[in-house]
Formats: structure tokens, sequence, C-alpha cells
């Protein structure tokens, strides 16, 4: 199924023309970036610098990826975090749907940076098939994506040997730094060696990889490690008793490893001691290590700096491929999305809402489809019928989709936009300034201010705080402006009549209606159709939730019979404690005699 | 900044980072910051120094010590040089023909054909004429002298005594006047002894003299390490009576006195005892003896009183006018 919808993809993709250009030769240099193709530097450089030698030099970081992620950068983009973020539980959705589980168990980098990559899509349409191109390539080649997760592990890793030195066992500095030297190599062959077939933007980590091997830096890391496993080779011959134990222990030849650089003569390393304690350092062994591991990470500075960034990236696309394999374990399924233009036709087929998934419960897919992008689309239908979780799908599949990642539809074929508004939660606040129907107001207000054209609104259940008579004028006239700003716009509302006035009038020109289509005993089958609704349920909904004459009035008389026999205790209560304040005058002078 | 640290094989970029890393100037910068790394301090220095200072100092006092004792082992030399020069008429082998006469004579091979007085000595005024001559004397006891190398140490235990100068100068009679008026000089330091008997030299000088002719004691100067040795050698050089060593190198006759004292305890008050006595006079020019005589030694007539001083130089003052007699 992807691979139909990813070739269209390519496809339409290229249609965009001005963003979609034929590939040019990277520059060499050119930091391992995964998210975009002109290979961005997004966390600060310097600042990371001084702070690895120093998380290296002391064992002490203080979170220093997490910081430095924290302030990274990301790629310009028209989308505005708060205008989406709360109303569709970003924050929630990653944590429970973008997990990276290796063997190794469940991973994690940043997921803070994750809730901002998918809050702030980019503008650019390339950069957005850049992450398609390199997410569809993982998708469908398995052994790529164990080389990423392989590749993430070993960042995984070199984070926390760098920043727990002071946790758990208490570490030998030497032994530690020769430990992340160790992940450092693992990190840069992997890159050049498990990523030399791709063909997405993957095979920057092996161009990336292949320039750090083929450095100075590197060969000296290489000679260093070997320098700590094999300084000499020695030859026993050990001779054995009759009884078993152990005669004779003879060293037959000794042999240096004499092509290593690292290695000197007995004579100039116990010279070269006595130098470092002339230059104010110990004498033990370990000075001459500290000194030499030292220098080797100086020299691979400039390549580790992207570690940070580099996990980070990968935890993404590890995280879109982990959330399509737990929707794939329910049963269901997510792809890639065509990208079309907005006059196209909308198809959104298989569409089910992830934050269901995420807390267990298996989502009903329903389809969805509209002649064009740019139009109103009205979802009526009874309460708890799945219209609320229905907008909260679009607005996820649109999130994903500008990410460039799977998105929870089996098929969709969906056009970019410029922003994402969503409305879906009408919670009450402490400082709220204005009662609800304000609230409501206010945020219309703030839509209209931001709003640019084309943009996806998302609003649910429009002006319900006022009177229905009051709350429809309000609702018409934000219907009426919004199509002038030919927006991807998706509205649900109880205000059925008034629905099937604007559908019947045809006073919005891109007006569209769905409705939640009724099954057998009018129980609402979460699929949706065109037209309008006739009633909401709400009467289904109350029988459904206990909300009947009948049952409210046990509940009341329950209440009342459970009254009365405290208050008769409370009398009696009453009584007997006035009975012992009068006999208490009487009694105290006795006890005192 | 060069460092060991660096080796021929590595990188220069390498090279570069492990000398700036280990350098004052990345410490400041921040090369090695993070690590506990203590500033260089000439303080560190000192321990070296004060060892360096002390050794110098040692050196240098060895050194001191060793020009300072080559310059008195150059005295030394020096003066072991004078002396030679003081004793180059001194006969080689004399000392050795003279000790090969004294144990032929303790051990009794001269006297195995009996005692003998060359005919030439029985000439009145012929024994003095032979003591004029010069001569060599000695006297000790007979388990000394019979021993090649005790002849030495028993030399050196002889002096001029009774004995030689009644020979030269004989009293008139053994009267226990006669013979103290001889022997009292003998004992109260000799002022005469030496004037009278100016022709004998005693052994002792002869040998202490030719001991510096010895090239062992040459190898013994250069062989001092200390200073303490070379005064030692300085003291035996000194102690050297070069005139007397000198005139006994010359010498002509050999006189010798072998006491043979019996075991028995001594009877007399000064220690002295009656015992058998040789006497041999040798001329060593003709390589032949002219005087061989046994004779008892004691009993000289003095009185009770004079005994305890006079005992022994009186025997020997009797012992002589004995010898004089068996020439007349």
């Amino acid at each position: 199924m992807s691979s139909e919808g990813d070739t269209k993809a390519e496809s339409a993709g290229s249609v965009e023309g001005d963003v979609m250009t034929a590939p040019t030769p990277e520059p060499f240099d050119l930091p391992p970036d995964l998210l975009h193709p002109d290979g961005l530097t997004r966390v600060d450089v310097e600042a990371l610098r001084e702070a690895m030698m120093f998380a290296f030099e002391s064992g002490v970081s203080g979170g220093m990826f997490t910081d430095a992620l924290e302030r990274a950068t990301l790629g310009p983009s028209t989308w505005d975090p708060p205008s989406f973020s709360k109303d569709l539980f970003v924050d929630d959705f990653v944590a429970r749907c973008f997990r990276v589980r290796t063997r190794g168990g469940e991973l994690s980098m940043s997921r803070s940076h994750l809730v901002r990559v998918l809050s702030s899509p980019p503008t650019e349409a390339r950069v957005v098939e850049h992450r398609r191109a390199i997410a569809r390539e993982l998708g469908d080649r398995p052994e790529l994506r164990r080389e990423l997760e392989q590749l993430f592990t070993s960042l995984v890793r070199f984070r926390s040997t760098l920043e727990g030195a002071t946790l758990g066992k208490r570490y030998d500095p030497n032994r530690r730094q020769l430990e992340l030297l160790a992940l450092a190599k693992e990190v840069f062959d992997r890159a050049a060696n498990g990523f030399s077939t791709a063909t997405s933007g993957l095979s920057r980590l092996h161009r990336w990889g292949m320039r750090v091997l083929s450095g100075e830096p590197y060969r000296s890391l290489c000679d260093l490690l070997q320098y700590d496993e094999e300084l000499a080779t020695l030859s026993l011959e050990v001779r054995v008793g009759a009884d078993g134990s152990i005669r004779r222990f003879q060293i037959k030849r000794v042999r240096e490893n004499e092509d290593n650089p690292f290695v000197m003569s007995p004579i100039r390393r116990w010279l070269a001691r006595v130098e470092l304690f002339f230059r104010g350092y110990g004498v033990s062994s370990g000075e001459v290590m500290a000194r030499l591991l030292g220098a080797v990470f100086e020299g691979l500075q400039d390549e580790l700096v992207w570690f940070a960034q580099l996990a980070a990236e990968c935890e993404v696309y590890l995280g879109a491929l982990g959330f399509r394999d737990s929707v794939r374990a329910m049963g269901l399924e997510a792809c890639l999305p065509e990208l079309v233009s907005p006059e196209a036709p909308r198809v959104l087929e298989g569409l089910f809402n992830p934050l269901l998934a995420a807390h267990g419960v298996r989502p009903v897919p329903c389809d969805l489809a509209s002649d064009r992008h740019d139009t109103t689309l009205l979802v009526t239908g009874p309460n708890s019928g799945g219209k609320t979780r229905l907008l909260q799908a679009v607005g996820i599949t649109q999130l994903l989709a500008q990410s460039g990642l799977f998105v929870p539809c089996r098929t969709a074929r969906l056009a970019l936009v410029p922003g994402l508004v969503v409305s879906l939660i009408q919670e009450t606040k402490a400082d709220q300034a204005e009662g609800r129907l304000g609230m409501e107001l206010i945020r219309i207000r703030d839509l209209f201010e931001r709003l640019p054209p084309g943009a996806m609104v998302i609003l649910d259940e429009l002006c319900s705080g006022t009177n229905p008579s009051e709350g429809e004028e309000i609702f018409e006239l934000v219907v009426t402006l919004l199509t002038e700003l030919r927006p991807q716009a998706f509205v649900t509302t109880h205000f059925l009549t008034f629905a099937e006035r604007l559908e019947r009038g045809g006073r919005v020109d891109a007006l569209r209606t769905l409705q939640v289509e009724l099954g057998a005993g009018e129980r609402p089958t979460y699929q949706f159709v065109p037209g309008v609704a006739k009633t909401s349920l709400a009467h289904r909904a109350a029988e459904r939730l206990g909300v009947t004459r009948d049952e409210l009035k046990s509940l009341v008389e329950r209440n009342t019979a459970r009254a009365k026999p405290s208050v008769s205790a409370g009398a009696k209560s009453a009584q007997a404690s006035a009975k012992l304040a009068a006999a208490s005058p009487a009694r105290a002078p006795e006890k005192v005699s | 900044v060069g460092t060991l640290l660096v080796t021929s094989k590595m990188h220069p970029a390498l090279a570069a980072r492990i000398e700036r890393r280990i350098s004052q100037n990345a410490r400041r910068a921040g090369g090695a910051r993070f690590r506990k790394a203590r500033s260089f301090s000439l303080g560190r220095l000192a321990p070296l120094v004060a060892l360096g200072l002390v050794v110098g100092l040692f050196v240098l006092m060895r050194k001191h010590e060793g020009g300072a004792l080559d310059a008195r082992r150059a005295a030394t030399k020096t003066s072991l040089m004078t002396t030679r020069v003081a004793l180059a008429d001194v006969r080689p082998d004399l000392v050795s023909e003279v000790e090969e006469w004294i144990q032929k004579a303790a051990s009794g091979a001269l006297f195995e054909k009996g005692e003998l007085v060359d005919e030439r000595l029985r000439v009145p005024g012929a024994l003095d004429e032979a003591l004029s001559r010069p001569g060599l004397y000695v006297r000790g006891a007979k388990e000394h002298l019979s021993k090649r190398e005790a002849i030495a140490d028993e030399s050196g235990h002889s002096i001029k005594d009774g004995f030689l100068l009644c020979l030269f100068d004989p009293p008139a009679s053994q009267h226990e006047r006669e013979l103290l008026g001889r022997v009292r000089g003998v004992h109260f330091g000799g002022a005469m002894i030496d004037e009278l008997t100016g022709s004998v030299r005693r052994l002792f000088e002869l040998e202490a003299g030719a001991r510096l002719l010895s090239s062992s004691f040459d190898a013994a100067i250069d062989a001092a390490k200390t200073a303490p040795e070379l005064d030692r050698l300085d003291v035996i050089i000194r102690s050297v009576n070069v005139d007397a060593a000198a005139r006994g190198g010359q010498a002509e006759l050999l006189l010798v006195v072998i006491d043979d004292p019996p075991g028995a305890r001594p009877t007399e008050p000064d220690n002295e005892r009656p015992h058998p006595a040789r006497v041999a006079l040798i001329d060593l020019a003709r390589r032949e003896p002219l005087l061989l005589l046994r004779r008892p030694v004691g009993g000289a007539p003095l009185a009770k009183a004079n005994r305890a001083l006079y005992a022994a130089a009186a025997d020997g003052c009797a012992l002589a006018l004995d010898v004089r007699a068996a020439t007349e």
C-alpha cells in the first residue's frame, strides 16, 4: 500500500516544481543532518564542544545533550505550535506512540525535541520530501532500519556514558574515557559502513562517516584503542606437573606492537612520567594515558558535537517507525501519504485516531473524502458519535504528513497547508477573564488574526456556549468569513437546523457536510457519510450515561433516605451533650476533694 | 614545546595536540583545564636540587680530599727519596746476610765445632782494633734469633748495653765498684755509651733504614688511601736514624749475643737469672767468624741493694770481661 502511495507521492512532490529540484552533489563538510536536505547546524556547536570537553574530562555534564537539544533551532516553519499542540495532545501522542524499541529495550534521547520537531513542520515541500524519502527507505529496507537502530543505540550509550559518569558504580576516569572513544568509533564505523547503499538522505551518514574515517583524528583514535588493547604480545610456556599443577611459567618471547605510534620504549615511557612530574602532573601510567586520551578526544571534537543532533534526528525516524509498528500490531495501517495540490481531492482511507490506539482502545477506521481540500466541512451527528475523535485524527494526520512521516491511514492523499489552528478543548481556567462564550470569542478573534490563507482550521462545537439563536449568528459569521481565506476547515456543531439551512442556502460555496452514520438501533457506526444529521440523539447519550428521569429520581430518593438517619443521630448526640454539660459542675468539686 | 609523549610515528596534528595539552599555555587556554592539574613549580625541583647539591658537595669534598692526599703522598715520596739518597751506600743484601749469620749462631750451627777464637784476635790489642771497624750489634733470646722472620722484631729490643760497653771499654776488674762505675752510665740514659761504642751500630738501625729501600715501601705509599695511613708511613720514615743506618750499612763486623735462658723462674730481684749465652763475632767482609764463645751469664758480684737496678748490666759487663779474657 505504502509503496504505491509513495511512488505517487514522489511524483506529486516533483510536481511542486519550485521546491523539488534535481539533487546536487553535497559539499563534503555538511553536518549529518537527517531532517533537512541542506544540512542545518541546529545545535550550538561551540557551547556543545565546550560542554563535551568538560564532561569528558570531569565526568560531570548536567544533562548536556538534553540542554543542547532543547535549545536546538528548527528549520523554517509557518506553523504555530500553541495553535494546535495542546488541543491535539501532541505531547501525549509522542510519549505514547513515538517509542523507539530496539533489541536492547526502549531507548529515548529527547521527547521534548521530538515534540518540537513534530510541532514545527517544515515550510518547504522539498524538506518534507527529504524526510519522506528517508522514512520510506527505512520502512522499505529493514537492514537500513536495523543499522539506524544500532547507530541510535550507540549514540544513546555514548550520551549515557558521557553524562552518567557519576551515577552508579564508580568509574576509573581513563577507562570511562576509553569506553567513550570506543563508542565514538562505533558510531563513526556504523555511519560509514551501514548506509553505503542508502539512496535517500541517509546516504549523508555514509558520506559523513567516510569523511571522518579518512581523517587523522579517527586514525589516531583507532591507534589509541589498539594501544590500549595491545601494547605487546607475550608468548608463554607453561609446564604442568603430573598432578596438574603448574611447575614452570616462562616467557618465551615478547613482541611489542611497534607499528603503533603510541608505543614507546620502556625507558621512554619512564622518562615520559618523569617529564609529566616536572610539568606538574602525577607520575602514574594513568597520567600519560590521560594526556593521550585528551589529545585524541580533542581531535574528534568537531565530529562529536553532531552526536546530539544526530541522535535526536534518528529518534524522529525510529519513533515514526515505532508508531507504524504499534498500529500494525493492532491490525491497523499507517502509510506515507500522497501529497497533492489543494485543488485535488482529499482522500483519507482507513483513518483512525492514534490517541485512542495509544490508550489501548482499538479505534474504528473510517474513510474521509472530499472533492477538494479548501472546503469547510461541517460535521454533525449524535454526541459520542466520534466527531471530536475524527477532528483529532485529521489534525494529527496533517501534522505527521507535514513532518514527512507515517500517518494513521491505510491510504492518504492530502495537501500541505501553511498552518493549523485547532480548537477542541473548552476547559475552564481559574484565572480566565471571560466566561465560556467570551473565551470562545477570544479564540475566534485570535484565529482570524493569525490564520494565513489556505491553512487548516479545526473547530469543535463552535459557539455552543450561548443560546442557539445568538450562537448561530456568530457561527454563520465565522464560517462565511473563513471561506474567504480558503481554509481547509473542519467544524462540528449541534446546530443541526442551522447547518441544514446553510447547506441548502448555498451561501457558502465551499461548504461540505458530513454526518455520523447510524446503524442498527440508532447506534453510531463511527463512519461518516455526506449530509446533516437529523438529531443529536442526546437522549441516547443520556440513557447511556444514566441521565434519565427515573434514574435521577431514584438517586434523589436514596440521598434523602441517607440524610434522615444522620439527622436523627445528630439530634440524639446533641441531647446527650446537654445532659453531660448539666452534670459536670456538680461532679467537679468531688474530684477536687 | 617538545615532549617525550610524542613519537616520530605520530601524525603531526596529533603530536601538536599532545604537546598543547601538556604545555603550560594549553592548560591556561583550556586544553586540560578540567583535568586536575597542578601548575608547574620550581618547588618540585627543590628536592632534586638539594640532592644534587649534596652529591656535588660530596664529590667536591672527595676530589679535594683526593688532591690533598695526592699532595701528601708526593711529600711522603719526596721524604722517602731524600732518605734513600742518604742511604745510597747501604749494601742491598747486607741485612739478609747478617740475618743469616745470626740465625746460624742462634741455631747453634756455628757452634757445632765448638768455641773459636781467631788467632789474630789473640794478638794484644787486636780485639780493640777489630772492634774499631764498623760493625753491627744485636743481642736477643735464642728463641727469637733462631727464626729468620723474628730477627727484625727482636733486634728492635736490642740496645747498646753493659756487655757492649764493657767490651769496648772494660773495667779494670769485676769488682763491684768497677762494674757499677761502668754500667751506671748505661742505666742513666747511656750518655757516654754511644760515644764509646761509636763504630758499632744497632742492627735495628740498619734494618729500619733498609726497610725504606725496599719496593714494598713504595707500594705501601701508593696504596695508602687515607691521610692517617700516610701519616703512619711518614712516622716510619722520620723515625729512621739515617746517619746510623748509613753507618750500619757499612758494617764489616757483626757482634751477636744470644741468651738462652732456662725456663725456671727468675732468681734475682731484677728478674735476671743465670743463663748460658753465646757470643759470636763475625767478619762480614771476609765472611768468617772471628769469635765463637759460650759463657754463663749472671751472678756478678753486686750487693743485694744494687742488684735490683744493675744486675743485668753488670752481668753483661762481666760477660764482656769473660770474652775479652778468652782472647788473651
